[in-house]
């Protein structure tokens, strides 16, 4: 992207309304990891790669031509169904063999990625890896306008879709008995179990409940733009730069950190020259760098006491 | 006396050797009288010759390759050995200190970067380059093991992670430097005599002999891999090396153990980071040109992998990973081809799984259970022999009597 020589209130307008639009899908991949984060303790390296298969899943069952598969709206919610249940399925069969996640780091870090890995390539197994695109996206493809800037419906729907979930997640914490039982888990695990809680099953509806979410957050990501099985890959780093702004164990942090980062990625390249273009990252990084050294915790997150 | 105590006396020749003075001295008779202590102590040197055996024929068989396949083969070998000794820096990291890196890939492209711009753009010698490609990845290592010192675990994945993926955009925001996107050719200038000078890719020629440039650079490769494999032999050795495994097996205990915690973190990131930045180098010597998107997350996770796959914390293990990530790729059929990452993914899954400790985990435990079973079988014709000796130890105090008497 070029330089701007003059300032342009209707681009700024529109950077913002992207950040808006890429913020929420931050945050709620972000919301994913800190639900998966607080249940089992660890760094989901794959939650993006999860969102962008199921994202393939929901394309698959919405058919090539508008009109000629299922609703759009009826997809996304199977396809949440659906990766509820693997999900869990993950959680039981490669998540829980390794044990408490911070005694081996490494484990969790290589099955993680390995799962990246596999995720990532499991589109072309299936279908020409080519180039898609929704053939009905989730909010229609028109605008509204805003001071001469083009709001479109993507980005209040997702926005509005960010808000749903968050909302309904923090219900779900605050109001239900499974909350209570997440958020006992999450606490101590061991006394949660001691008082009858099944821990495990806990930690699957755990995983489920945040790679449903991450559907939600791979199909407004496409929008109703082209995709192929790379869409996710850098928008891992940037939802894990809100999540380590807003503090992983904080879902508030999470919406919060997920729409600063949208902010900043979508808005400063192009008023920064010396990150602009290729350079997108480099904020991002240095983001996760400051937050983890000065304020470990982030901005709304709990802090982590070492007992000896 | 129960059938365990043969395994644990002979794997520590130690407390074998101590048994006789902690022992009731009758007990200790016995074991030498029914010649079973020699007997205990037999099987580590049959195993050490063993080993020495295996070592010498890998040698020959490594030192022949170059006779035995075409140049374009040795080419392989020889990222191969590149590979290995980035996978051993990082191993020094991972395996011995307990940091996990997935930004590996990064310093491995900054000694290849290096490196080729001192030959290409300024006519350096080969090795000359890669001496600084090391030194210059180990500054840049140190630079990034400093917040390493307050984030850790799955934390300094992270950072690492976005390092990873950060590191190719670097290069191309720096085109003018790096060749951006389209790559960095490594080139000299050589003198085709007749005063024509023509650029060509470069390439290790051998000084004397009619080796060919493929098996003159396999030679040095091997050589330099040699030389990082003692080193890093000695360092685990050495205290630093039992600090570094003190630190990854408890940062607080070692700390109160009187071990500085910033200096052997630092020390192992640069140290591990220079190994990187050396394989990165040979890389780019061998490649004759390089792209950023060869030093990405993938790549990272490569190491990683060739890290896992040997065995972490295991010497040999990132020279059988390295191999296994160079020609992995090459086993799986034609028509499985674009699931082959996803194959991976899952081999990996199911490895750390089922064998944490990776091939070279595998090997020792299979080596255990073999010699276990060995031992076992020849206890049960000992007691078939000699019965008493075993299952009633005031019997076993006749023959021993016997012995004492006769001198």
């Amino acid at each position: 992207m070029p330089m701007l020589l003059a300032f342009d209130t209707a681009f700024l307008l529109q950077r913002v309304f992207d950040g808006f639009q890429k913020g929420a899908v931050y945050a709620m991949l972000g919301l994913g990891l800190v639900i998966i984060y607080r249940s089992s303790g660890l760094l989901n390296f794959a939650q993006g790669e999860m969102a962008m298969f199921s994202t393939y899943l929901v394309w698959a069952l919405v058919g090539q031509d508008a009109g000629g598969g299922l609703n759009v709206w009826l997809a996304l919610v199977i396809v949440m169904v659906v990766a509820f249940a693997g999900a869990a399925a993950i959680q039981a069969l490669v998540i829980r063999p390794l044990g408490d996640p911070h005694l081996n780091p490494l484990a969790v870090v290589i099955v993680t990625i390995g799962l990246y890995l596999a995720m990532h390539e499991l589109p072309a197994l299936f279908w020409n890896s080519a180039n898609h695109e929704l053939a009905s996206p989730l909010f229609g493809r028109g605008s509204i306008d805003v001071g001469g800037t083009g709001l479109s419906y993507q980005t209040i729907g997702t926005v509005a879709l960010l808000l749903v979930a968050a909302g309904a997640f923090w219900a779900l914490l605050r109001y239900t008995k499974l909350g209570l039982a997440l958020r006992a888990v999450s606490t101590n695990a061991e006394s949660a179990s001691l008082s009858g809680i099944a821990v495990q099953r806990t930690l699957m509806l755990g995983w489920g409940l945040a790679v449903s979410i991450g559907v939600v957050a791979g199909v407004s990501t496409v929008g109703s733009l082209n995709f192929d099985p790379n869409f996710m890959l850098v928008v891992i780093i940037y939802a894990f730069a809100g999540v380590t702004l807003g503090g992983f164990d904080s879902p508030l942090g999470a919406v919060v950190g997920g729409l600063i980062v949208g902010l900043i990625t979508e808005t400063l390249p192009y008023y920064v020259d010396a990150i602009g273009g290729e350079f997108q990252l480099m904020p991002a990084f240095v983001l996760i760098l400051v937050v983890l050294l000065v304020r470990p915790q982030g901005l709304f997150g709990t802090k982590e006491v070492n007992r000896v | 006396m129960s059938a365990s105590d043969p395994l644990s006396g002979s794997t520590d020749p130690k407390s074998a050797g101590a048994s006789p003075g902690s022992l009731p001295a009758p007990d200790a008779d016995a074991l030498a009288a029914s010649g079973r202590l020699d007997a205990l102590l037999a099987p580590d040197r049959k195993a050490q010759l063993i080993k020495g055996v295996i070592a010498l024929v890998l040698a020959i068989v490594v030192l022949s390759l170059p006779f035995q396949y075409a140049d374009f083969q040795l080419d392989r070998f020889s990222k191969v050995i590149a590979y290995a000794i980035a996978a051993m820096g990082l191993n020094l990291l991972t395996g011995f200190t307990g940091q996990v890196s997935v930004g590996h890939a990064a310093f491995f492209g900054v000694g290849a970067y290096t490196s080729a711009i001192l030959v290409n753009d300024h006519g350096w010698p080969l090795l000359g380059s890669v001496v600084v490609a090391g030194l210059i990845a180990m500054a840049v290592g140190v630079v990034v093991g400093l917040p390493a010192l307050r984030i850790r675990g799955l934390y300094l994945a992270l950072v690492t992670l976005s390092l990873a993926m950060l590191f190719p955009q670097v290069v191309k925001r720096f085109d003018w430097l790096t060749g951006g996107s389209e790559g960095k050719p490594l080139r000299t200038e050589v003198d085709l005599g007749g005063g024509v000078i023509k650029p060509r890719t470069v390439r290790f020629d051998p000084p004397f002999g009619d080796l060919t440039s493929s098996q003159w650079t396999y030679y040095v490769f091997l050589a330099i891999g040699a030389l990082f494999f003692l080193v890093a032999w000695n360092l685990i050795r050495s205290r630093m090396g039992r600090a570094m495994v003190a630190v990854r097996d408890n940062e607080i205990a070692a700390t109160s153990s009187g071990i500085n915690l910033a200096r052997v973190k630092v020390s192992a990131f640069g140290l591990s980071a220079m190994y990187a930045g050396v394989g990165g180098a040979l890389y780019a010597l061998n490649e004759g040109n390089i792209v950023p998107d060869k030093f990405g997350v993938e790549d990272s996770i490569y190491l990683l992998v060739a890290v896992v796959v040997g065995g972490a914390a295991s010497l040999w293990g990132p020279a059988i990973g390295a191999v296994a990530i160079v020609f992995l790729a090459d086993l799986v059929p034609e028509d499985l081809q674009p699931a082959s990452r996803l194959i991976q993914g899952v081999l990996l899954i199911a490895l750390i799984i089922a064998a944490p400790g990776g091939l070279t985990g595998l090997i020792k435990r299979g080596q255990a259970t073999v010699t276990r079973r060995l031992r076992s079988r020849s206890a049960s014709q000992d007691t078939a022999t000699a019965p008493d000796t075993r299952q009633s130890p005031p019997d076993s105090n006749e023959p021993s009597r016997t012995q004492e008497e006769t001198p």
